[in-house]
Protein backbone atom coordinates (compact mmCIF):
# COMPACT_ATOMS: atom_id res chain seq x y z
CA UNK A 1 0.00 0.00 0.00
CA UNK A 2 1.27 3.47 -0.73
CA UNK A 3 2.23 5.66 2.15
CA UNK A 4 -0.62 8.04 1.35
CA UNK A 5 -3.21 5.43 2.21
CA UNK A 6 -2.83 6.02 5.92
CA UNK A 7 -2.38 9.73 5.53
CA UNK A 8 -4.57 12.02 7.61
CA UNK A 9 -5.97 9.22 9.67
CA UNK A 10 -6.12 11.59 12.62
CA UNK A 11 -8.37 13.96 10.66
CA UNK A 12 -10.69 11.16 9.69
CA UNK A 13 -10.94 10.06 13.29
CA UNK A 14 -11.49 13.64 14.43
CA UNK A 15 -14.25 14.15 11.89
CA UNK A 16 -15.93 10.90 12.81
CA UNK A 17 -15.69 11.68 16.49
CA UNK A 18 -17.00 15.21 15.94
CA UNK A 19 -19.99 14.02 13.96
CA UNK A 20 -20.70 11.33 16.49
CA UNK A 21 -20.48 13.81 19.37
CA UNK A 22 -22.96 16.18 17.73
CA UNK A 23 -25.45 13.40 17.06
CA UNK A 24 -24.96 11.79 20.43
CA UNK A 25 -25.33 15.18 22.06
CA UNK A 26 -28.72 15.61 20.47
CA UNK A 27 -29.80 12.14 21.46
CA UNK A 28 -28.71 13.01 24.99
CA UNK A 29 -30.87 16.14 24.91
CA UNK A 30 -33.83 14.03 23.82
CA UNK A 31 -33.07 11.62 26.62
CA UNK A 32 -33.01 14.45 29.11
CA UNK A 33 -36.40 15.66 27.93
CA UNK A 34 -37.79 12.19 28.26
CA UNK A 35 -36.40 11.99 31.77
CA UNK A 36 -38.06 15.23 32.75
CA UNK A 37 -41.33 14.09 31.27
CA UNK A 38 -41.06 10.86 33.24
CA UNK A 39 -40.51 12.81 36.43
CA UNK A 40 -43.58 14.87 35.74
CA UNK A 41 -45.58 11.72 35.16
CA UNK A 42 -44.34 10.40 38.47
CA UNK A 43 -45.39 13.56 40.20
CA UNK A 44 -48.74 13.49 38.56
CA UNK A 45 -49.47 9.86 39.26
CA UNK A 46 -47.45 9.44 42.42
CA UNK A 47 -48.83 12.43 44.29
CA UNK A 48 -52.12 10.84 45.20
CA UNK A 49 -51.67 11.92 48.82
CA UNK A 50 -52.98 15.44 49.40
CA UNK A 51 -50.41 16.02 52.12
CA UNK A 52 -47.60 16.47 49.70
CA UNK A 53 -46.63 20.01 50.48
CA UNK A 54 -43.03 19.97 49.43
CA UNK A 55 -42.59 22.67 46.81
CA UNK A 56 -41.01 21.65 43.55
CA UNK A 57 -37.33 22.28 43.25
CA UNK A 58 -36.43 25.04 40.84
CA UNK A 59 -36.44 23.76 37.31
CA UNK A 60 -38.09 20.53 38.19
CA UNK A 61 -41.49 20.06 36.71
CA UNK A 62 -40.96 23.09 34.52
CA UNK A 63 -41.96 22.48 30.96
CA UNK A 64 -38.95 22.15 28.81
CA UNK A 65 -40.82 23.66 25.91
CA UNK B 1 -57.76 46.01 -10.64
CA UNK B 2 -58.02 49.80 -10.62
CA UNK B 3 -59.76 49.56 -7.26
CA UNK B 4 -56.87 47.56 -5.88
CA UNK B 5 -54.26 50.02 -7.08
CA UNK B 6 -56.21 53.02 -5.85
CA UNK B 7 -56.33 51.40 -2.42
CA UNK B 8 -52.59 50.92 -2.49
CA UNK B 9 -52.00 54.47 -3.59
CA UNK B 10 -54.40 55.83 -1.00
CA UNK B 11 -52.68 54.09 1.88
CA UNK B 12 -49.26 54.90 0.49
CA UNK B 13 -50.15 58.56 0.01
CA UNK B 14 -51.40 58.76 3.56
CA UNK B 15 -48.21 57.20 4.92
CA UNK B 16 -45.99 59.44 2.86
CA UNK B 17 -47.93 62.55 3.82
CA UNK B 18 -47.91 61.79 7.50
CA UNK B 19 -44.21 61.04 7.36
CA UNK B 20 -43.56 64.23 5.42
CA UNK B 21 -45.42 66.28 8.00
CA UNK B 22 -43.76 64.84 11.04
CA UNK B 23 -40.51 63.51 9.62
CA UNK B 24 -40.21 61.44 12.73
CA UNK B 25 -38.91 58.37 10.96
CA UNK B 26 -36.77 59.74 8.21
CA UNK B 27 -34.73 62.13 10.31
CA UNK B 28 -33.58 59.76 13.03
CA UNK B 29 -33.04 56.91 10.59
CA UNK B 30 -30.93 58.97 8.25
CA UNK B 31 -28.91 60.13 11.19
CA UNK B 32 -28.54 56.57 12.39
CA UNK B 33 -27.12 55.61 9.02
CA UNK B 34 -24.68 58.49 9.18
CA UNK B 35 -23.59 57.54 12.67
CA UNK B 36 -23.05 53.97 11.55
CA UNK B 37 -21.00 55.17 8.62
CA UNK B 38 -18.85 57.16 11.02
CA UNK B 39 -18.40 54.21 13.32
CA UNK B 40 -17.32 52.02 10.46
CA UNK B 41 -15.03 54.70 9.10
CA UNK B 42 -13.21 54.75 12.39
CA UNK B 43 -13.26 51.00 12.64
CA UNK B 44 -11.65 50.54 9.25
CA UNK B 45 -9.13 53.31 9.42
CA UNK B 46 -10.83 55.37 6.74
CA UNK B 47 -7.87 55.48 4.44
CA UNK B 48 -8.41 56.40 0.84
CA UNK B 49 -9.28 53.54 -1.43
CA UNK B 50 -11.70 52.30 1.16
CA UNK B 51 -14.22 53.61 -1.31
CA UNK B 52 -14.15 50.34 -3.14
CA UNK B 53 -12.78 47.95 -0.61
CA UNK B 54 -14.71 48.16 2.62
CA UNK B 55 -16.97 51.01 1.60
CA UNK B 56 -19.82 49.11 -0.06
CA UNK B 57 -20.02 46.70 2.86
CA UNK B 58 -20.12 49.55 5.33
CA UNK B 59 -22.79 51.33 3.33
CA UNK B 60 -25.13 48.40 3.08
CA UNK B 61 -24.59 47.32 6.66
CA UNK B 62 -25.74 50.75 7.73
CA UNK B 63 -28.78 50.54 5.47
CA UNK B 64 -29.72 47.12 6.79
CA UNK B 65 -29.38 48.19 10.41
CA UNK B 66 -31.37 51.36 9.89
CA UNK B 67 -34.07 49.50 8.04
CA UNK B 68 -34.57 47.17 10.99
CA UNK B 69 -35.73 50.11 13.04
CA UNK B 70 -37.58 51.80 10.24
CA UNK B 71 -39.64 48.76 9.31
CA UNK B 72 -40.66 48.05 12.86
CA UNK B 73 -41.85 51.59 13.16
CA UNK B 74 -44.11 51.29 10.16
CA UNK B 75 -46.52 49.10 12.07
CA UNK B 76 -46.03 50.07 15.67
CA UNK B 77 -47.56 53.50 15.16
CA UNK B 78 -50.53 52.04 13.36
CA UNK B 79 -51.10 49.46 15.96
CA UNK B 80 -50.82 51.84 18.84
CA UNK B 81 -53.40 54.29 17.62
CA UNK B 82 -55.78 51.61 16.47
CA UNK B 83 -55.42 52.51 12.85
CA UNK B 84 -54.40 49.02 11.84
CA UNK B 85 -57.56 47.55 13.30
CA UNK B 86 -59.58 50.02 11.28
CA UNK B 87 -57.73 49.17 8.12
CA UNK B 88 -58.23 45.48 8.68
CA UNK B 89 -61.92 45.89 9.37
CA UNK B 90 -62.42 47.83 6.19
CA UNK B 91 -63.05 45.70 3.10
CA UNK B 92 -59.54 46.22 1.85
CA UNK B 93 -57.59 43.48 0.20
CA UNK B 94 -54.84 42.44 2.59
CA UNK B 95 -52.46 42.24 -0.31
CA UNK B 96 -53.12 45.87 -1.14
CA UNK B 97 -52.31 46.83 2.43
CA UNK B 98 -49.09 44.88 2.26
CA UNK B 99 -48.04 46.38 -1.07
CA UNK B 100 -48.81 49.86 0.16
CA UNK B 101 -46.75 49.33 3.30
CA UNK B 102 -43.95 47.74 1.32
CA UNK B 103 -43.81 50.64 -1.12
CA UNK B 104 -43.90 53.05 1.78
CA UNK B 105 -40.99 51.28 3.43
CA UNK B 106 -39.16 51.20 0.12
CA UNK B 107 -39.61 54.93 -0.40
CA UNK B 108 -38.52 55.56 3.14
CA UNK B 109 -35.38 53.46 2.75
CA UNK B 110 -34.52 55.07 -0.58
CA UNK B 111 -34.99 58.46 1.07
CA UNK B 112 -32.49 57.45 3.72
CA UNK B 113 -30.11 56.23 1.04
CA UNK B 114 -30.36 59.51 -0.85
CA UNK B 115 -29.37 61.37 2.29
CA UNK B 116 -26.58 59.00 3.17
CA UNK B 117 -24.88 58.54 -0.18
CA UNK B 118 -23.25 61.98 -0.45
CA UNK B 119 -21.84 61.64 3.04
CA UNK B 120 -20.59 58.19 2.18
CA UNK B 121 -19.01 59.46 -1.01
CA UNK B 122 -17.12 62.13 0.91
CA UNK B 123 -16.05 59.94 3.81
CA UNK B 124 -14.92 57.13 1.61
CA UNK B 125 -13.32 59.19 -1.11
CA UNK B 126 -15.46 58.07 -3.96
CA UNK B 127 -14.38 59.48 -7.29
CA UNK B 128 -17.12 61.46 -8.95
CA UNK B 129 -18.26 60.45 -12.35
CA UNK B 130 -21.24 59.52 -14.46
CA UNK B 131 -20.91 55.88 -13.56
CA UNK B 132 -22.20 56.82 -10.12
CA UNK B 133 -25.66 57.14 -11.63
CA UNK B 134 -25.71 53.36 -11.63
CA UNK B 135 -25.89 53.56 -7.89
CA UNK B 136 -29.49 54.64 -8.18
CA UNK B 137 -30.83 51.34 -9.51
CA UNK B 138 -28.44 49.45 -7.25
CA UNK B 139 -29.71 51.19 -4.14
CA UNK B 140 -33.34 51.00 -5.18
CA UNK B 141 -33.17 47.34 -6.19
CA UNK B 142 -31.26 46.55 -3.05
CA UNK B 143 -33.81 48.32 -0.88
CA UNK B 144 -36.74 46.60 -2.61
CA UNK B 145 -36.27 43.01 -1.36
CA UNK B 146 -35.33 44.39 2.06
CA UNK B 147 -38.65 46.22 2.15
CA UNK B 148 -40.57 43.23 0.88
CA UNK B 149 -39.40 40.87 3.56
CA UNK B 150 -39.09 43.58 6.20
CA UNK B 151 -42.71 44.67 5.84
CA UNK B 152 -43.97 41.12 6.19
CA UNK B 153 -42.09 40.47 9.37
CA UNK B 154 -42.68 43.91 10.79
CA UNK B 155 -46.39 43.18 10.53
CA UNK B 156 -45.84 39.83 12.21
CA UNK B 157 -43.60 41.07 14.95
CA UNK B 158 -45.46 44.27 15.70
CA UNK B 159 -47.58 42.75 18.42
CA UNK B 160 -44.98 40.47 19.90
CA UNK B 161 -43.83 41.01 23.40
CA UNK B 162 -40.14 41.19 22.63
CA UNK B 163 -40.52 42.80 19.26
CA UNK B 164 -37.26 44.70 19.31
CA UNK B 165 -35.46 41.44 19.73
CA UNK B 166 -37.64 39.36 17.50
CA UNK B 167 -37.53 41.51 14.39
CA UNK B 168 -33.74 41.51 13.95
CA UNK B 169 -33.69 37.77 14.60
CA UNK B 170 -36.27 37.28 11.91
CA UNK B 171 -34.89 39.66 9.36
CA UNK B 172 -31.12 39.47 9.46
CA UNK B 173 -30.75 35.87 8.32
CA UNK B 174 -33.15 36.47 5.47
CA UNK B 175 -31.51 39.69 4.43
CA UNK B 176 -28.06 38.25 3.99
CA UNK B 177 -28.37 37.24 0.34
CA UNK B 178 -29.64 40.73 -0.47
CA UNK B 179 -26.81 42.27 1.47
CA UNK B 180 -24.22 40.14 -0.28
CA UNK B 181 -25.56 40.90 -3.73
CA UNK B 182 -26.12 44.61 -3.14
CA UNK B 183 -22.58 44.99 -1.81
CA UNK B 184 -21.23 43.19 -4.85
CA UNK B 185 -23.25 45.43 -7.16
CA UNK B 186 -22.10 48.58 -5.36
CA UNK B 187 -18.54 47.38 -5.56
CA UNK B 188 -18.98 46.76 -9.26
CA UNK B 189 -20.18 50.32 -9.76
CA UNK B 190 -17.59 51.99 -7.56
CA UNK B 191 -14.69 49.87 -8.60
CA UNK B 192 -14.28 48.44 -12.03
CA UNK B 193 -17.67 49.73 -13.11
CA UNK B 194 -18.31 46.61 -15.14
CA UNK B 195 -21.79 47.20 -16.43
CA UNK B 196 -22.14 43.62 -17.47
CA UNK B 197 -21.50 42.38 -13.95
CA UNK B 198 -23.80 44.98 -12.59
CA UNK B 199 -26.65 43.98 -14.87
CA UNK B 200 -26.40 40.38 -13.69
CA UNK B 201 -26.38 41.47 -10.06
CA UNK B 202 -29.28 43.86 -10.54
CA UNK B 203 -31.22 41.02 -12.12
CA UNK B 204 -30.51 38.89 -9.08
CA UNK B 205 -31.75 41.63 -6.78
CA UNK B 206 -34.90 41.95 -8.86
CA UNK B 207 -35.44 38.21 -8.57
CA UNK B 208 -34.97 38.40 -4.79
CA UNK B 209 -37.57 41.13 -4.67
CA UNK B 210 -40.03 39.10 -6.71
CA UNK B 211 -39.50 36.01 -4.59
CA UNK B 212 -39.96 37.81 -1.29
CA UNK B 213 -42.91 39.84 -2.51
CA UNK B 214 -44.62 36.78 -3.96
CA UNK B 215 -44.11 34.68 -0.83
CA UNK B 216 -45.24 37.58 1.35
CA UNK B 217 -48.41 38.08 -0.68
CA UNK B 218 -49.20 34.41 -0.34
CA UNK B 219 -48.75 34.54 3.41
CA UNK B 220 -50.25 37.96 4.01
CA UNK B 221 -53.69 36.75 5.00
CA UNK B 222 -52.14 34.70 7.75
CA UNK B 223 -50.11 37.62 8.98
CA UNK B 224 -52.96 40.08 9.13
CA UNK B 225 -55.43 37.64 10.52
CA UNK B 226 -56.15 38.86 14.00
CA UNK C 1 -49.11 3.65 21.28
CA UNK C 2 -50.50 0.92 19.10
CA UNK C 3 -48.28 -2.09 18.62
CA UNK C 4 -48.26 -1.92 14.84
CA UNK C 5 -46.99 1.64 14.97
CA UNK C 6 -44.29 0.72 17.43
CA UNK C 7 -43.24 -2.20 15.30
CA UNK C 8 -42.79 0.04 12.31
CA UNK C 9 -40.52 2.36 14.21
CA UNK C 10 -38.64 -0.48 15.79
CA UNK C 11 -38.09 -1.69 12.24
CA UNK C 12 -36.83 1.71 11.25
CA UNK C 13 -34.45 1.66 14.19
CA UNK C 14 -33.03 -1.70 13.23
CA UNK C 15 -32.80 -0.70 9.60
CA UNK C 16 -30.87 2.40 10.48
CA UNK C 17 -28.52 0.50 12.76
CA UNK C 18 -27.87 -2.01 10.02
CA UNK C 19 -27.47 0.64 7.36
CA UNK C 20 -25.27 2.66 9.66
CA UNK C 21 -22.93 -0.24 10.21
CA UNK C 22 -22.97 -1.04 6.52
CA UNK C 23 -22.21 2.58 5.74
CA UNK C 24 -19.27 2.60 8.12
CA UNK C 25 -17.86 -0.53 6.60
CA UNK C 26 -18.37 0.76 3.09
CA UNK C 27 -16.83 4.11 3.88
CA UNK C 28 -13.77 2.60 5.45
CA UNK C 29 -13.22 -0.61 3.57
CA UNK C 30 -15.33 -1.04 0.49
CA UNK C 31 -14.83 2.39 -1.06
CA UNK C 32 -11.48 2.76 -2.76
CA UNK C 33 -9.01 5.27 -1.46
CA UNK C 34 -8.16 8.50 -3.14
CA UNK C 35 -4.50 9.23 -3.83
CA UNK C 36 -4.37 12.95 -3.07
CA UNK C 37 -6.43 13.35 0.02
CA UNK C 38 -5.57 10.13 1.77
CA UNK C 39 -7.87 8.94 4.45
CA UNK C 40 -9.37 12.40 4.93
CA UNK C 41 -11.33 11.88 1.73
CA UNK C 42 -13.49 9.36 3.52
CA UNK C 43 -14.96 12.18 5.55
CA UNK C 44 -17.08 12.61 2.43
CA UNK C 45 -19.27 9.75 3.60
CA UNK C 46 -20.31 11.71 6.66
CA UNK C 47 -20.13 15.25 5.32
CA UNK C 48 -22.35 14.90 2.25
CA UNK C 49 -25.07 12.68 3.76
CA UNK C 50 -25.32 15.06 6.71
CA UNK C 51 -25.84 17.94 4.28
CA UNK C 52 -28.57 15.98 2.50
CA UNK C 53 -30.25 15.24 5.83
CA UNK C 54 -30.03 18.88 6.85
CA UNK C 55 -31.71 20.04 3.65
CA UNK C 56 -34.35 17.37 4.07
CA UNK C 57 -34.96 18.67 7.57
CA UNK C 58 -35.35 22.24 6.33
CA UNK C 59 -37.76 21.07 3.66
CA UNK C 60 -39.74 19.36 6.40
CA UNK C 61 -39.89 22.62 8.33
CA UNK C 62 -41.23 24.30 5.21
CA UNK C 63 -43.92 21.72 4.54
CA UNK C 64 -44.92 21.41 8.18
CA UNK C 65 -45.18 25.20 8.48
CA UNK C 66 -47.51 25.33 5.51
CA UNK C 67 -49.57 22.52 6.97
CA UNK C 68 -49.76 24.30 10.30
CA UNK C 69 -50.93 27.54 8.75
CA UNK C 70 -53.58 25.70 6.81
CA UNK C 71 -54.86 23.29 9.41
CA UNK C 72 -53.89 24.93 12.68
CA UNK C 73 -53.23 21.60 14.35
CA UNK C 74 -50.40 21.69 16.89
CA UNK C 75 -48.89 18.45 15.62
CA UNK C 76 -47.71 20.25 12.48
CA UNK C 77 -46.11 22.91 14.59
CA UNK C 78 -44.32 20.25 16.62
CA UNK C 79 -43.12 18.64 13.43
CA UNK C 80 -41.73 21.96 12.22
CA UNK C 81 -39.95 22.63 15.50
CA UNK C 82 -38.48 19.14 15.67
CA UNK C 83 -37.38 19.26 12.05
CA UNK C 84 -35.69 22.60 12.67
CA UNK C 85 -33.78 21.13 15.59
CA UNK C 86 -32.66 18.24 13.45
CA UNK C 87 -31.70 20.57 10.64
CA UNK C 88 -29.49 22.42 13.07
CA UNK C 89 -27.97 19.17 14.32
CA UNK C 90 -27.17 17.88 10.85
CA UNK C 91 -25.82 21.19 9.62
CA UNK C 92 -23.66 21.24 12.74
CA UNK C 93 -22.27 17.90 11.59
CA UNK C 94 -21.55 19.41 8.18
CA UNK C 95 -19.91 22.45 9.77
CA UNK C 96 -17.78 20.27 12.03
CA UNK C 97 -16.67 17.75 9.42
CA UNK C 98 -16.16 20.35 6.71
CA UNK C 99 -13.37 22.34 8.35
CA UNK C 100 -11.74 19.18 9.67
CA UNK C 101 -11.62 17.90 6.12
CA UNK C 102 -10.52 21.28 4.83
CA UNK C 103 -7.59 21.69 7.17
CA UNK C 104 -5.23 19.18 5.59
CA UNK C 105 -6.52 19.68 2.05
CA UNK C 106 -6.90 23.43 1.70
CA UNK C 107 -4.52 24.36 4.47
CA UNK C 108 -7.00 26.26 6.60
CA UNK C 109 -10.07 25.44 8.63
CA UNK C 110 -12.27 28.08 7.08
CA UNK C 111 -12.03 29.55 3.64
CA UNK C 112 -15.43 31.20 3.03
CA UNK C 113 -16.14 28.66 0.40
CA UNK C 114 -19.69 28.86 -1.06
CA UNK C 115 -21.29 25.66 0.10
CA UNK C 116 -19.92 25.69 3.61
CA UNK C 117 -20.70 29.37 3.97
CA UNK C 118 -24.25 28.76 2.76
CA UNK C 119 -24.60 25.98 5.28
CA UNK C 120 -23.36 28.31 8.00
CA UNK C 121 -25.99 30.87 7.01
CA UNK C 122 -28.69 28.23 7.08
CA UNK C 123 -27.49 27.06 10.47
CA UNK C 124 -27.78 30.64 11.74
CA UNK C 125 -31.21 31.03 10.14
CA UNK C 126 -32.70 28.01 11.83
CA UNK C 127 -31.10 28.82 15.15
CA UNK C 128 -32.90 32.15 14.80
CA UNK C 129 -36.05 30.14 14.11
CA UNK C 130 -35.69 28.29 17.40
CA UNK C 131 -34.95 31.52 19.23
CA UNK C 132 -38.09 33.11 17.84
CA UNK C 133 -40.06 30.17 19.15
CA UNK C 134 -38.53 30.73 22.52
CA UNK C 135 -38.83 34.51 22.81
CA UNK C 136 -42.08 35.07 21.02
CA UNK C 137 -44.90 36.08 23.24
CA UNK C 138 -48.25 34.44 23.08
CA UNK C 139 -47.85 30.79 22.00
CA UNK C 140 -50.31 30.85 19.14
CA UNK C 141 -48.83 34.07 17.80
CA UNK C 142 -45.35 32.72 18.21
CA UNK C 143 -46.28 29.58 16.32
CA UNK C 144 -47.72 31.57 13.47
CA UNK C 145 -44.68 33.81 13.31
CA UNK C 146 -42.43 30.77 13.35
CA UNK C 147 -44.45 29.13 10.60
CA UNK C 148 -44.21 32.19 8.37
CA UNK C 149 -40.51 32.35 9.07
CA UNK C 150 -40.12 28.66 8.32
CA UNK C 151 -41.69 29.19 4.92
CA UNK C 152 -39.75 32.30 3.98
CA UNK C 153 -36.49 30.83 5.29
CA UNK C 154 -36.82 27.85 2.99
CA UNK C 155 -37.58 30.08 0.03
CA UNK C 156 -34.45 31.93 1.03
CA UNK C 157 -32.22 28.87 0.63
CA UNK C 158 -31.65 29.14 -3.11
CA UNK C 159 -31.15 32.88 -2.71
CA UNK C 160 -28.50 32.21 -0.09
CA UNK C 161 -26.78 29.65 -2.24
CA UNK C 162 -26.61 31.81 -5.36
CA UNK C 163 -25.57 34.97 -3.61
CA UNK C 164 -22.86 33.27 -1.56
CA UNK C 165 -21.60 31.53 -4.68
CA UNK C 166 -21.40 34.89 -6.36
CA UNK C 167 -19.65 36.44 -3.41
CA UNK C 168 -17.07 33.73 -3.02
CA UNK C 169 -16.42 33.40 -6.71
CA UNK C 170 -12.75 33.77 -6.09
CA UNK C 171 -12.75 30.99 -3.59
CA UNK C 172 -13.79 28.06 -5.71
CA UNK C 173 -12.16 25.43 -3.62
CA UNK C 174 -15.03 23.03 -3.17
CA UNK C 175 -15.05 20.58 -6.05
CA UNK C 176 -18.05 21.43 -8.13
CA UNK C 177 -18.42 18.20 -9.95
CA UNK C 178 -16.61 15.30 -8.55
CA UNK C 179 -16.11 12.14 -10.47
CA UNK C 180 -16.83 9.34 -8.15
CA UNK C 181 -16.27 5.84 -9.28
CA UNK C 182 -19.07 3.34 -9.01
CA UNK C 183 -18.02 1.95 -5.64
CA UNK C 184 -17.74 5.38 -4.12
CA UNK C 185 -21.19 6.24 -5.40
CA UNK C 186 -22.65 3.14 -3.84
CA UNK C 187 -20.96 3.84 -0.54
CA UNK C 188 -22.18 7.42 -0.60
CA UNK C 189 -25.70 6.24 -1.40
CA UNK C 190 -25.71 3.81 1.50
CA UNK C 191 -24.35 6.45 3.85
CA UNK C 192 -26.98 8.93 2.70
CA UNK C 193 -29.72 6.37 3.22
CA UNK C 194 -28.41 5.71 6.71
CA UNK C 195 -28.46 9.40 7.56
CA UNK C 196 -31.92 9.90 6.12
CA UNK C 197 -33.26 7.01 8.16
CA UNK C 198 -31.58 8.42 11.23
CA UNK C 199 -33.24 11.74 10.51
CA UNK C 200 -36.69 10.16 10.36
CA UNK C 201 -36.04 8.20 13.50
CA UNK C 202 -34.86 11.18 15.52
CA UNK C 203 -37.67 13.29 14.09
CA UNK C 204 -40.19 10.73 15.23
CA UNK C 205 -38.70 10.62 18.73
CA UNK C 206 -38.60 14.40 18.99
CA UNK C 207 -42.18 14.88 17.83
CA UNK C 208 -43.38 12.12 20.08
CA UNK C 209 -41.81 13.78 23.10
CA UNK C 210 -43.42 17.07 22.21
CA UNK C 211 -46.85 15.53 21.79
CA UNK C 212 -46.41 13.76 25.08
CA UNK C 213 -45.43 17.01 26.72
CA UNK C 214 -48.63 18.57 25.42
CA UNK C 215 -50.77 15.74 26.69
CA UNK C 216 -49.03 15.81 30.04
CA UNK C 217 -49.52 19.54 30.36
CA UNK C 218 -53.23 19.07 29.82
CA UNK C 219 -53.36 16.44 32.49
CA UNK C 220 -51.41 18.59 34.84
CA UNK C 221 -53.72 21.50 34.27
CA UNK C 222 -56.71 19.31 34.90
CA UNK C 223 -55.29 17.75 37.96
CA UNK C 224 -56.43 19.64 41.01
CA UNK C 225 -53.53 18.41 43.10
CA UNK C 226 -50.92 19.91 40.91
CA UNK C 227 -51.07 23.56 41.77
CA UNK C 228 -47.46 24.08 41.04
CA UNK C 229 -45.35 25.46 38.32
CA UNK C 230 -46.85 27.87 35.90
CA UNK C 231 -45.73 27.54 32.36
CA UNK C 232 -42.92 29.98 31.97
CA UNK C 233 -42.78 31.54 28.56
CA UNK C 234 -39.52 30.65 27.01
CA UNK C 235 -39.14 27.49 29.00
CA UNK C 236 -37.06 25.18 26.89
CA UNK C 237 -37.47 25.22 23.20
Amino acid sequence: MESSSCQYLDYLVAAGAGAWLVLAGFVWILGRRQHRLARRVEKLCGSSTPTQTEPPKPGEGARWR
Amino acid sequence: MTGWWSTVMAILARDVLSEWRTRERLGPMAFLVLLTLLVFSFAFGGEGGAGTHTGPGVLWSSFVLASLFGFAWSFVEERENGCLEALLLAPIDRGALYVAKMLGNLLFLVGVQVLALPVFAVLFNVEPGWHLLLLVPVCALGAAPLSAVGTLFAALASDQRARELVLPLLLLPLMMPVLITAVAATRAVLGAGEVRDCAHLLAMLAVFWLVFAAVSLMLIDVVFDR
Amino acid sequence: MRTADERVWAGVLWASVFLGLAAVWMALQYAPGEPHMGLAQRILYVHVPAAVAALLAFATVFLASIAYLRAGRPCWDHLAAAAAELGIVFSAVVLVTGPIWARPIWGAFWRWEPRLTSMLLLFATYVAYLMIRRYGSHPSQMRRTAAVFGIVAFANIPLVYYSVRLWAAGQQLHPQRVDLCQQMRVALGVATAAFVLLFFLLLHLDVRLRLFDDALAELEDDSSLNQTTKVEPGDGI
